[in-house]
């Protein structure tokens, strides 16, 4: 490989040097980059010092080629230089941030977060009981829901805490977060310790902070009917996991697209476990989710896996290839905002780089001047078919519809495929024209379906925020409509048009979505007489 | 005996031993898939897809996308039906099956590593006060999963109807030292609620009440998702004592009410109970051939842990080690397919 580095690998955590290290032991040349300008923890993993580079205090710039051969613009004390790498990985450590003013709290000597709390415990100090009995109280997963991986650090403290002499502890949550392994048997043996449990849906404690530091909780308690009033020498309060605040830059610079709460990868099952938007570029552990430190490692050998198997070519099939016609083209950039998987490039002239488009068809569909070539001969060959075959039509019995039914290949058709199987009978004139994403086909396909002689047409694709191209369906959806506009203009009804979404297992869904349409076209006759009706 | 060699050996053909099937064949490594079930997918093919328009995130395609892939790939074989009978521990695994329902002689196998993800036993709520295997509107939540994805909807069993009221009862087999479990099953609270929304989506006017201790996170956006539910589903926080079937199939609920600090008695049409995970019911058997020990709820240990180390060759993966999500299983199992391939890899058995 022509390229300098295998892989970068942004972060300096557990996780990424996990996952360095692992990809080291492969034989694969490896960079590290952090933001942070602490030199004397870039290291090198001790034993890997040939294969892996670190470099602190970086700041990406820009990042161009294609997977298999990026080349970034990274400055480092500014200075400018461009590395190149043949993947990355963004395997930044999220942070915590402490829940105090959740609780109307600030923190104190006395009001500590969890992080401090532990802290301290582990620094010996509370674990000296000298002196007279002290109370505790841990407020956990109110006004914010916690995460588990964060409740779990609370109730283990807790239940510590509590089996020490001379140490009572409260534990005051909206919920007992206990998914993680081994907590319910924690809050178990913190209840059998002394403990006290005090949960609550609506009616929320009321807490402050005493002049002397100290804080006062009150709280009414459902199952007893009470309100309960106690004063605590220390409060612990939980915190909340965010990205890593150098995710908002890297995640522009290398048009990532993110979660709601700005972890690297959308929310959406398509991507797990480590793949983001763009091929070549991966997220792990606590850049993508909020992970425990073992799920974080776990994550970092899923992520070398996976950029193992890209950086081996394991990880692509056979796609059709995408071109952009440049005699056609206007650069009015449609095209490069459309494609999800920042495969268009402006070199200036736009160019889809073969590396990285998925074949999806969302720039093709969406290219006003029709400059864009999806070479992907099923589809254009079952068109074609179409509009040479005739349709059979028999001259007596009853109208069978002929319908054309536009399906993703990721969902629609394996949900055919589970219908076939199951035994559901699909309606006879059905034909099914299979892209790889509903985002691929244009207004002109369908309209094009019915020039052929279809009665209706079905675009059926994977639901919203499900979609491996993101916005597959969005745009479907949206074509469907315009072709209805078009369709009316033909006095044509827009009931022969259906875009509905379905997920890959919904076999018996498919069989009922075409068969209901199948009825409807059914009761509107063929196409040429609608047309007569309303004509007359 | 000759025993024909496979590299990788997996037992159970679930989410997490197709993920890893996926990911090992991709190199070239031979793979056989010994499954007790006549056919793939495990538990998780079970679920329905609970997108309310949207894509919930519950992963259930995920596990059928897996089964596609590795039904495609050349290099993996899949024995389905069958049962491990012995495993002899060499250098290597020497594996011997039976076919659970076919006359076909017994076989074998030789591994040089074997993986297990032989997932977990729902909970059997036979015992509760409950009335399941009485009453036949109860359900768990895997029989209704089994419904919905037969008949596309969601009916009661005793007539065949769309049930008005719907009553969902959480950790029934959890979060219960009486009966040894002291776990959280950590998947009911999401799946429960999505079926509930699903349900309630498909069907505006069904009445959901959901009784529940604490309601686990489930998905990045839990907060959102679950703002939402409790404007439509009705949240108690109490565990029903007990059930009885009054005329017509109806169902009489007692649980103490939590707002108004008494207990109480409600009808419902069909009650669905999260029954929990349990460990598989083969695991100790298993455990024994291997020479290895099953954590204190039954459970297998990682294999990167003191425990899991004690056999090399050996890996574990999915709802094996404790109970998980699909996406979940599909991370873990991919984390096994690494450490499968640098075994293989450091003792000269493929190249990686
Ligand atoms: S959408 Fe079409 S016209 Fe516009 S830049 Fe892309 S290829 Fe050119
Ligand atoms: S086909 Fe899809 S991935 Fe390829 S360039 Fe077009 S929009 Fe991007
Ligand atoms: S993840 Fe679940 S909700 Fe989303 S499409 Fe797949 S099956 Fe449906
Ligand atoms: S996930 Fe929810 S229902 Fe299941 S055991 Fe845990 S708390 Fe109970």
């Amino acid at each position: 490989m022509p390229t300098q580095y295998h892989t970068l690998v942004f972060g300096n955590g557990e996780c990424a040097r996990s996952l360095a290290m692992g990809l080291s032991g492969r034989g694969l040349k490896v960079a590290m980059a952090v933001a942070a300008p602490v030199a004397d923890k870039l290291e090198p993993p001790a034993g890997h010092g040939d294969t892996i580079t670190s470099w602190a205090g970086t700041h990406l710039i820009a990042c161009q080629g294609q997977p298999g051969d990026f080349q970034l613009t990274v400055e480092q004390d500014g200075r400018r230089m461009v590395q190149r790498a043949g993947s990355i990985v963004v395997a930044e450590q999220p942070q915590q941030i402490p829940n105090f003013a959740v609780y109307g709290l600030s923190s104190s000597g006395r009001v500590l977060s969890i992080s401090q709390a532990e802290a301290i415990l582990l620094d010996g100090k509370a674990a000296s009981t000298s002196g007279g009995a002290i109370h505790i109280l841990f407020l956990n997963d109110w006004n914010e829901h916690c995460h588990p991986v964060t409740a779990a650090r609370m109730l283990r403290l807790c239940k510590t805490v509590q089996q020490l002499p001379n140490r009572h502890t409260v534990y005051m949550a909206g919920h007992l977060k206990v998914s993680v392994e081994g907590m319910e048997a924690c809050c178990q043996a913190a209840k059998a310790a002394g403990t006290m449990f005090f949960k609550f849906d609506r009616q929320r404690p009321q807490v402050q902070m005493l002049p002397d530091g100290r804080v006062q909780a009150s709280c009414w308690d459902d199952t007893t009917r009470i309100t309960f009033t106690m004063t605590f020498d220390y409060v612990v309060v939980d915190e909340k996991i965010t990205p890593n605040s150098t995710l908002d830059h890297l995640s522009r610079v290398l048009r990532l697209d993110r979660d709601l709460h700005g972890f690297v990868q959308s929310d959406n099952v398509q991507r797990l476990s480590n793949a983001t938007n763009r091929r070549g570029i991966f997220a792990a552990g606590g850049a993508r989710a909020v992970m425990s430190p073992e799920e974080q490692l776990s994550d970092a050998a899923h992520a070398a896996l996976k950029v193992s198997e890209f950086l081996a070519g394991l990880d692509k099939g056979e796609l059709p290839r995408v071109e952009i016609d440049t005699a056609r083209c206007a650069r009015c950039l449609t095209c490069y905002r459309l494609c999800p998987h920042g495969a268009i490039e402006m070199l200036p002239r736009m160019t889809v780089m073969p590396q990285a488009c998925q074949s999806c068809g969302l720039c093709m569909a969406g290219c006003p001047n029709r400059a864009i070539q999806v070479h992907d001969d099923q589809l254009t060959s079952a068109l074609q078919q179409m509009m040479t075959e005739e349709a059979p039509r028999p001259m007596n019995g009853p109208f069978i519809p002929r319908l054309v039914a536009f399906c993703c290949r990721r969902s629609a058709l394996p949900a055919r495929d589970m219908a076939v199987s199951a035994g559901h009978r699909l309606p006879d004139g059905l034909v099914v024209v299979e892209g790889l994403c509903g985002g691929r086909f244009s207004v002109t396909h369908m309209l094009s379906a019915l020039e052929a002689g279809a009665d209706g047409v079905l675009v059926l694709t994977c639901h919203p925020g499900n979609c491996h191209s993101e916005c597959g369906p969005t745009n479907a959806s949206r074509r469907v409509d315009t072709a209805a506009q078009a369709l009316a203009l033909a006095d044509i009804g827009a009931e022969r048009l259906h875009f509905g979404t379905l997920a890959a297992n919904m076999g018996a869904e498919f069989a009922r979505t075409v068969e209901q349409f199948a009825q409807r076209i059914a009761s509107l006759g063929p196409v040429m007489s609608e047309q007569t009706m309303r004509r007359s | 005996m000759n025993l024909p060699e496979r590299q990788v050996v997996i037992v159970g053909a679930g989410v997490a031993g197709l993920a890893a099937a996926d990911e090992i064949a991709r190199w070239g490594v031979a793979v056989t898939m010994l499954e007790e079930a006549p056919r793939t997918g495990g538990h998780a093919s079970r679920y329905s897809c609970k997108a309310l328009g949207e894509c919930v995130a519950c992963g259930a395609c995920l596990a059928d996308e897996r089964r596609r892939r590795v039904a495609d790939r050349e290099n993996v074989t899949i024995l389905a039906g069958v049962r491990i009978s012995t495993i002899e521990n060499k250098v290597g695994f020497n594996i011997h099956y039976e076919h659970r329902n076919s006359q076909e002689p017994p076989g074998g196998l030789k591994a040089d590593a074997l993986l297990l993800t032989t997932g977990f036993q729902p909970y059997d709520p036979s015992d509760k006060p409950y009335g399941y295997r009485r009453f036949p509107n109860v359900l768990t939540l895997l029989d209704a999963e089994d419904r919905l994805q037969r008949e596309g909807v969601l009916t009661c069993p005793s007539d065949g109807r769309p049930p008005e009221r719907i009553a969902f009862i959480q950790c029934v087999g959890s979060r219960d030292s009486r009966i040894g479990h002291p776990w959280c099953s950590k998947i009911c609270c999401g799946a429960a609620l999505r079926m509930a929304r699903l349900v309630q989506y498909r069907r505006p006017e069904t009445v959901v009440t959901f009784f529940y201790i604490d309601v686990q996170t489930f998905g990045k956006n839990f907060q959102k998702y679950y703002d939402q539910t409790r404007r439509q589903v009705r949240m108690v926080r109490a565990i029903p004592g007990d059930i009885v079937q009054s005329e017509g199939q109806r169902l009489q609920l007692a649980y103490f009410d939590p707002d108004a600090s008494r207990a109480t008695e409600e009808p419902f049409d069909l009650v669905i109970l999260s029954a929990g995970i349990a460990p598989n019911t083969d695991n100790p058997s298993l455990a024994d051939m291997l020479g290895v020990r099953l954590n204190a709820a039954g459970f297998f240990h990682p294999h990167e842990s003191d425990e899991g180390r004690k056999r090399s060759g050996l890996f574990t993966a999915g709802a094996a080690l404790g109970p998980m999500s699909i996406a979940e299983s599909i991370d873990s199992a991919g984390k096994a397919a690494w450490d499968i391939m640098n075994y293989l890899k450091s003792n000269g058995l493929s190249k990686f």
